[in-house]
């Protein structure tokens, strides 16, 4: 039996009249793609979704941040440690400036108007971390109290590090279960850069959207629309609609690596996102459109060779009146048919899918027998793709 | 009797002199659209009025014509991606109570009265801001066409004959269609200045129930 290597997830999803994901202009953002312009939902856009679904569900939280000076420090105020607003400050301080030489900090200003300290890199790191570097710094109480108290006068003006920058390199370089899925890229700190497991496709339409409003070709909707008189509020050409072909793909043996090679957590994790996977959906003007559609189809591969995208099954942009939805599924069903057998059908350990009754409704039971069995729910083809993919090696 | 030509074009082919669209140059481009025997003031015996878009897929050239435009006549690079199509369906089904989208880069300007300094008497000036909006709704308003709704945005200057420049706005929005022969003959005609350089072309198109 072959090791499984990739763990490709498709989907396809269909979002009403919303804007999740807009460019500088505060338009949705687009693609030129087969000649035509899609709409797209930015991969970090979705990504962060997802990333914030699978904290939420392994209940881990990530920080992402500039101010671990006022994070340390605000614990430091708390009861638990009880220090004097000011020493924690210079707690928080020293935390920062102990970190190693690749760290700076520069003051800034925050959203209420004061000034506050920000290391010169976003930081990216489990939320207990910044608890542990409070206890950290509590355990160096007198070291730095004493370095505040020092006169700072001539060539030692400045304040010196006290703190093990090796204890500290080793909090900030610390894990969490998204960093180990996504990866996170801090060059300034030796040894803290994580290779992402996942791949996360931009989102875009199956077919051919035009944010601007084009006047020539309204020439020809006239007889169709230019008929009801009203009045009131427009913007139009800055929301969008479409169905979305979405993909993302986790490398297991990366993922594994990533986690030291224990394979329950690898299990919880790639099941989790999975689950943010189908659930998430960006925030984006939400409040004002609430497009939060689940996937109409979800269809989940796990490969020993390498992963596959179907993206090319809509380069040709899907056309006609009657919805996209069907046409999509029937497309995407008929490429993955053809790209199992084109690379070799032993290479797929797994194939499911999950689908809507509407989206697979009329379409012949062969045409479909390349995403594998049906589930019933999303839930149950997750676990079964789990299942597979996290599967012990065999000796 | 209006015919709408879309032409795309690379950014690069698009005439610049001294970091402004050559608005004169495209004019005599353009031209080529009308039949040689026009006689006096050919431009506007042809009705010939042009808006440039720019576009994420490119410059896109919009020209109107109130004779049969010639694309053949057009240089081949531009030739090669020009469509036209008849405007009548569009004018004819303009009614009362109708809402439209529309879209205008206009030439918003007035000239300097009895109370400005001797030099500027008499003079254009360019309007800009809220003074451009406003002059937008009377002429709209002049037009048959109420606007409801008003985005202006500005424009790079566009040179004209002998390196003159001319201020543009672009305004959209959607209006409701208070005298649809009015608004007919503005099409028809263009509306403020610097016709000749891509101003007053106003498209008009459905806009959807809110």
């Amino acid at each position: 039996m072959t090791t499984p290597a990739y763990l490709d997830v498709h989907a396809i999803q269909t979002l009403p009249y919303s804007n999740v994901n807009r460019d500088d202009l505060g338009a949705p953002k687009s693609v030129m793609f087969g000649g035509v312009e899609r709409t797209r939902v930015s991969s970090q856009s979705w990504k962060r979704a997802v990333r914030l679904h699978v904290d939420r569900a392994v209940g881990e939280d990530t920080v992402r941040t500039r101010r671990v000076v006022r994070g340390v420090a605000e614990r430091l105020t708390s009861s638990a440690w009880g220090w004097s607003r000011v020493d924690a400050e210079a707690a928080g301080l020293q935390v920062a400036l102990s970190a190693g030489s690749g760290i700076s900090l520069k003051a800034e200003k925050n959203e209420r108007g004061e000034q506050v300290q920000t290391t010169s890199v976003l930081l990216l790191l489990p939320e207990s971390g910044i608890d542990d570097l409070a206890a950290l710094a509590d355990q160096h109480r007198q070291e730095i109290l004493a370095e505040e108290a020092r006169p700072k006068k001539g060539k030692d003006n400045k304040i010196k590090p006290v703190l093990p920058s090796k204890d500290i390199a080793e909090i900030l370089g610390r894990r969490s279960g998204t960093i180990n899925l996504f990866g996170r890229m801090l060059a300034e700190l030796p040894g803290a850069n994580v290779d992402g497991a996942v791949q996360f496709a931009h989102a875009f339409t199956t077919h051919g959207t035009s944010v601007e409003y084009d006047f020539f070709s309204a020439v020809d909707d006239v007889e169709e629309k230019l008929n009801i008189p009203g009045s009131g509020h427009i913007n139009t050409g800055y929301f969008s609609a479409g169905t979305f072909y979405r993909y993302a793909n986790v490398g297991l043996a990366r993922l594994r690596a990533n986690l030291g090679d224990d394979l329950e957590v690898t299990r919880t994790l790639v099941d989790a996102f999975l689950d943010g996977f189908v659930n998430a959906v960006p925030s984006g003007k939400q409040t004002a459109t609430g497009a939060v559609t689940a996937p109409d189809l979800v269809y989940v591969a796990v490969r020993a060779d390498r992963p596959v995208s179907l993206s090319s099954a809509f380069e040709a942009p899907l056309a006609g009146k009657n919805g996209y939805l069907f046409g999509s599924v029937e497309r995407l069903a008929s490429h993955a048919a053809s790209m199992t057998t084109l690379l070799e059908k032993e290479n797929v350990l797994f194939a499911g899918y999950a689908a809507a009754e509407l989206t697979v409704q009329g379409q012949a039971e062969e045409s479909l027998a390349a995403f594998g069995p049906r589930h019933d729910s999303f839930r149950s083809l997750i676990a079964a793709a789990v299942q597979v993919a996290c599967a012990e090696r065999e000796a | 009797m209006a015919w709408l030509v879309r032409l795309t074009l690379s950014p690069r082919s698009l005439p610049v002199t001294t970091g402004l669209l050559d608005g004169d140059q495209l004019h005599r481009t353009l031209m080529r659209l009308l039949p040689d025997d026009l006689g006096e003031r050919p431009r506007e015996r042809g009705g010939l009025l042009y808006r440039v878009e720019p576009g994420r897929a490119g410059v896109g050239l919009l020209a109107q014509t109130l004779v049969p435009p010639r694309l053949a006549a057009l240089p081949a690079e531009l030739a090669a991606t020009a469509r036209d199509r008849d405007l009548r369906p569009l004018l004819d089904s303009l009614r009362p109570g109708v809402r439209v989208r529309y879209r205008i880069v206009a030439n918003a300007t007035k000239r300097h009265g009895n109370s400005a300094v001797e030099a500027k008497r008499g003079k254009l000036k360019v309007l800009r801001g809220t003074e451009a909006d406003l002059w937008w709704l009377r002429r709209a308003t002049e037009a048959g066409l109420h606007p409801v709704q008003v985005v202006s945005s500005p424009v790079d200057d566009v040179l004209g004959a002998r390196e003159t420049r001319h201020g543009l706005t672009r305004f959209d929005g959607v209006g409701i269609v208070t005298d649809p022969d009015l608004l007919r003959t503005a099409v028809a005609e263009g509306i403020g200045r610097a016709k000749t350089y891509g101003c007053g072309l106003l498209s008009l198109g459905p806009a959807e129930a809110p």
